[in-house]
């Protein structure tokens, strides 16, 4: 079984308890409210089944190399540097609110991963929180405060 | 248009234009020159926001819209009133916020529906809010009707409970609508209740379809979509639910006079006045489904509550606010302070007893956990 | 009814009024074009101005705003992979496919074209048959539109996708989604727990946001490149305006379907464009190029995507039921007008109806004209590397998530629901369908339990059910032999 075989059928896997829970957890409730749910989740507990073995029958049809590529292993890597920053920037929005992450965030980004000369980077950052601040104006939106300090709140 | 319009319409375009489509704020100007002798002046040049909890487009904010529209030439010189939308949970999320965050400066008022007081009354989870602990500045009691198909071959509400099978549709036991499931449960109606429609318009399409036959509309639906179905022998209306007044009395809907209200047709039926807990239930769903109101905080300046109430004192003596509310919100009064806080009192301080009955018969009736 | 048409028409070109619907069509693009806000947003801001204004020139503003979402949120579709609304997610299906080979400037232009045209038709139609409309409409009850709903989803479930069954399992999904938090029919709020934040359940802008941009971005940084895979745009805008042309039988269709199914109270706008994907697929010869930039999928999806404004707003009009939060936003705004939306709009406020109908025309063709214009500089966006212009969209969609409830819970759902879309994306799940089942739940949940509780078992039995329950397993058959056959031929 090559990797990605694995790692497909696991997800179903997860994705069936998921179900089997929502199936249960609805059974408390009144008959309105409960008969989409079950109707629903049990018909796709069915075809998730089917699917399964579909799964698995298309595969033998392939050599193990055309099954695609795993998540585990380069493609995760390649990607995580990319997730961190997604990290880093909804911790520094959890910290100082929106408005200064973003600027941060974009400059940063733009310097290190995006090549641009500095001035670009800084340039960016200010026309978007022009951009922001004119947006919130204009449409009278409201910014993600942060913990310390949120400015333009 | 008039000149005022004009004014403000050309106004507002320059704004408008001037920041591509990028302004806001409300522009009104004075087009009424208001009595305003006894104002404490708390908002002049100011702006007041109306937290309505809701997206916009529903009953709740296009009442409040009308408000922030009419009333800032009585609230103070260069007043104005903006709504502010905070939807979530059906109203509790934005109420919530109006008692946790909201500041107690009188720049922020809160716009009561049947959303939030649903909620409140049968005590919900997830309901940080109580309305007895603010201060009331107007409200206003809306009607509405039940009317039947003509087809089932009843004339008059007391032939009800003759007719076999009666279907109602519903959206949910907790909507505006279960004022109706309420007056079928004081009135003893046997009928059949279905619930899921999206709103009181696609029950009233179910009831054109035949797929119910009964139906409840409040009076703006009921002038513009059912009536025409009155006028087509296709539908016969029945008995209004009756408006609460000043005094916290059930009287006759101004906009249908010659309905009986849901009371007359109990002592015509059981030849005596309703009372007793289906009536303290009744009233209680009544004036939380059908009042609309303004509140703001206790803690409030005084100069602010008492600037409000007299903004609506005085609008409600002015005929041409008046006609202007008859042509939105429909021949109702405008009730103010403590008129205001009666007419809802059989919602806020009903009875335990009361409210377990509701429980109780909705559970029995409907499967519906209240 | 044509002599109060031109009259009507008078009222539109005042300029006073026009100035109103240019307004509300700048308004409607900004909202469009930028993903995550949608007509909610737009209605909202402009709702403040409406009271006290001139009631036509209200109406222009309102409807020019409403009007023109379904053009400008072909950008994002086309551009990034991201439906820009619910009613244009068949489009990204072709249109992003030639975005990546360089042609987006093929893509928008025919898109626009089409809109253009599809707008014209919906309002023309809109005309001819609002007279009709009302019997018509109130012959679908609710075991019906049940079955509609139904067929809707099984031919997107098959549409989207390389695997049938996953496609249906991706509605379900979908569908389940929508069951978070507070129940339609009664007062359960269903698998949230204490949440306070999901017991209104999960935003629609943010679900779609978070399945289709989110992985999108991640990969598009983690391959280090553009959205385009080549370097150059090629293809001009004119020969998208020649494909629109060539292809006039396809717009006129597509626009036709588009306005009947637009009018269905309930399945509204959402598929649409599905459908008349299908019927794109299905009248051409040679199906293999669906999927990779097949510009018959462009102009079908698009066509109907304007029309169905029309057919939206018959039962807006004639029954005051809003089909979508747009249309829900413009009926608070007549009603603040002073006008009660029913019967009357044929009798004594005919004159509003045909204000509606004309600046719904109107606002179309300025509309795909002022896309055109924007379209140059906005598809050089296809050409720049995603590592220096996705920090800003993320930005930007973050802005769009959080102005749903206001509340972190809106970041956050963003994000989870973008790594689990990430995941559908690297495992081959189709997730298109998800979005459609979880904008279509409500309904479908809807019409099921009013049959269940309204006629037992006996709806089961009805013919017109039956019919449309025999089509929809036609549909299923047929389509998952071609997706087996289309398989078999790639494994040999």
């Amino acid at each position: 079984m090559s990797r990605r075989l694995l790692e497909e059928l696991v997800f179903m896997a997860i994705i069936a308890v998921i179900l089997v829970v929502m199936l249960w957890a609805a059974m408390d409730y009144p008959f309105t409210a409960r008969l989409m749910p079950q109707v629903v989740a049990g018909t796709a507990l069915l075809l998730l089944v089917i699917e399964f073995v579909q799964t698995v029958r298309r595969s033998r049809h392939k050599p193990a190399t055309e099954h695609g590529e795993p998540l585990f292993g380069d493609k995760l890597k390649r990607t995580m540097p990319y997730l961190l920053w997604l990290a880093a920037l909804y911790v520094a929005v959890s910290l100082i609110g929106l408005v200064i992450s973003a600027a941060l965030f974009c400059a940063a980004f733009g310097y290190f991963v995006g090549k641009l000369r500095w001035w670009a980077a800084l340039l960016g950052s200010v026309l978007l929180v022009v951009f922001l601040i004119a947006l919130g104006e204009g449409f009278n939106l409201d910014w993600p405060p942060g913990y310390f300090f949120s400015p333009f709140h | 248009m008039n000149n005022d319009a004009r004014l403000r319409t050309g106004r507002l375009a320059a704004i408008l234009l001037a920041a591509a489509g990028l302004s806001l704020g409300v522009a009104t100007t004075a087009t009424a020159q208001a009595e305003q002798a006894e104002l404490n002046g708390f908002y002049d040049d100011e702006t007041l926001e109306i937290l309505t909890p809701w997206s916009p487009g529903g009953g709740a904010d296009t009442w409040g819209r009308f408000v922030a529209a009419t009333l800032p030439p009585y609230l103070g010189d260069d007043a104005s009133i903006q709504v502010v939308n905070r939807p979530g949970a059906g109203g509790v999320q934005g109420t919530n916020e109006f008692e946790l965050r909201t500041a107690s400066d009188g720049y922020t008022v809160l716009l009561q529906s049947a959303g939030q007081v649903f909620p409140f009354m049968y005590g919900s989870q997830g309901v940080r809010y109580d309305f007895r602990h603010y201060a009331p500045i107007a409200a206003m009691a809306q009607g509405g009707v039940v009317y039947a198909r003509s087809d089932l071959g009843i004339e008059d509400p007391q032939q009800l409970w003759e007719a076999d099978n009666l279907i109602y549709g519903e959206v949910s036991p907790q909507a505006i609508g279960s004022t109706a499931l309420a007056a079928f449960v004081l009135l003893d109606l046997p009928h059949q209740a279905i619930f899921g429609y999206q709103s009181r318009g696609p029950a009233r399409l179910a009831l054109e379809q035949g797929e119910t036959n009964i139906d409840f509309q409040t009076t703006s639906a009921y002038t513009s979509n059912v009536q025409p179905l009155v006028d087509e022998g296709i539908a016969v209306p029945l008995f209004s639910m009756g408006v609460i007044n000043t005094k916290g009395e059930l009287v006759r809907d101004p906009a249908f006079p010659e309905l009986p209200t849901v009371a007359e047709v109990y002592e015509k039926r059981y030849g005596k006045k309703p009372s007793g807990l289906a009536w303290d239930a009744y009233r209680a769903v009544l004036s939380a489904g059908s009042i609309k109101m303004l509140w703001a905080k206790k803690d409030a300046p005084e100069a602010s509550i008492e600037d409000l109430r007299q903004a609506f004192r005085t609008a409600r003596q002015d005929p041409e606010f008046i006609a202007e509310s008859e042509a939105t919100n429909g021949p109702y009064e405008w009730l103010v302070g403590e008129e205001a806080y009666t007419a809802m009192s059989s919602t806020l301080d009903v009875s335990e007893e009361a409210l377990d009955f509701l429980r109780k018969t909705f559970r029995e009736r409907y499967d519906a956990n209240l | 009814m044509f002599e109060a048409a031109l009259e009507a028409l008078s009222i539109v070109l005042d300029p006073s009024r026009l100035v109103f619907m240019l307004l509300g069509v700048s308004v409607g693009l900004i909202v469009g074009i930028l993903p995550g806000l949608g007509g909610v947003v737009g209605m909202s801001l402009l709702l403040p101005f409406v009271y006290g204004m001139d009631t036509y020139a209200a109406i222009a503003m309102l409807i020019g705003m409403a009007a023109v979402i379904a053009t400008a949120d072909t950008f994002p579709s086309v551009l990034i992979g991201v439906p820009g609304s619910a009613g244009s997610q068949a489009t990204v299906l072709d249109g992003y496919p030639l975005a990546q080979q360089g042609r987006a400037g093929l893509a928008l232009s025919a898109a626009f074209s089409a809109s253009l045209i599809g707008g014209l038709i919906g309002a023309l139609v809109l005309f001819l048959i609002l007279p009709v409309a009302r019997p018509v409409i109130l012959s679908f009850k609710s075991p019906h539109l049940f079955m509609l709903t139904v067929l809707g989803l099984c031919v997107v479930g098959l549409l989207a996708g390389k695997y049938p069954f996953r496609g249906i399992l991706a509605t379900l999904f979908g569908i389940l989604i929508a069951m978070l938090g507070s129940a339609p029919a009664s007062v359960t709020f269903r698998f949230v727990g204490d949440s306070t934040y999901l017991m209104d359940g999960v935003p629609l802008a943010i679900l779609a946001m978070g399945l289709f941009a989110v992985p999108e971005i991640i990969d598009l940084l983690a391959e280090n490149r553009a959205v385009s895979k080549v370097k150059t745009l090629s293809e001009g805008w004119k020969s998208g305006i020649k494909a629109t042309f060539t292809h006039r039988w396809l717009v006129l269709r597509s626009s036709a379907l588009g306005v009947a199914v637009g009018a269905i109270p309930g399945l509204g706008g959402s598929v649409v464009d599905w459908l008349s994907y299908g019927q794109a697929m299905h009248t051409t010869k040679d199906k293999s190029r669906f999927g990779q930039g097949e510009i018959r999928g462009v102009i079908a999806p698009e066509s109907s995507n304007n029309a169905k404004e029309g057919g939206a707003l018959i039962p807006t009009l004639l029954f005051g039921i809003p089909g979508s939060g747009t249309t829900a936003v413009l009926l608070g705004g007549l009603i603040l007008l002073g006008i009660q939306p029913g019967p009357s709009m044929l009798t004594s406020n005919l004159p509003v109806t045909l204000t509606v109908v004309w600046t719904l025309a109107l606002a179309n063709v300025v509309g795909a004209l002022a896309c055109f214009l924007l379209s140059r500089p906005i598809a050089r966006l296809s050409m720049i590397p995603a590592s220096k212009f996705a920090p800003f969209l993320i930005i930007v969609m973050m802005v769009g998530a959080y102005q749903n409830t206001r509340q972190w819970g809106d970041l956050v759902a963003f994000i989870v629901i973008g790594l689990v879309g990430w995941l559908f994306k690297t495992y081959d799940w189709p997730r298109a369908p998800v979005l459609i089942g979880f904008v279509l739940a409500p309904s479908i949940e809807r019409y099921l339990t009013i049959s269940a509780s309204r006629y037992g078992w006996s709806w089961l039995a009805d013919p017109i059910v039956i019919v449309i329950g025999l089509v929809s397993i036609a549909i299923l058959f047929a389509g998952a032999r071609v997706k087996g056959k289309s398989q078999t031929r790639e494994a040999s």
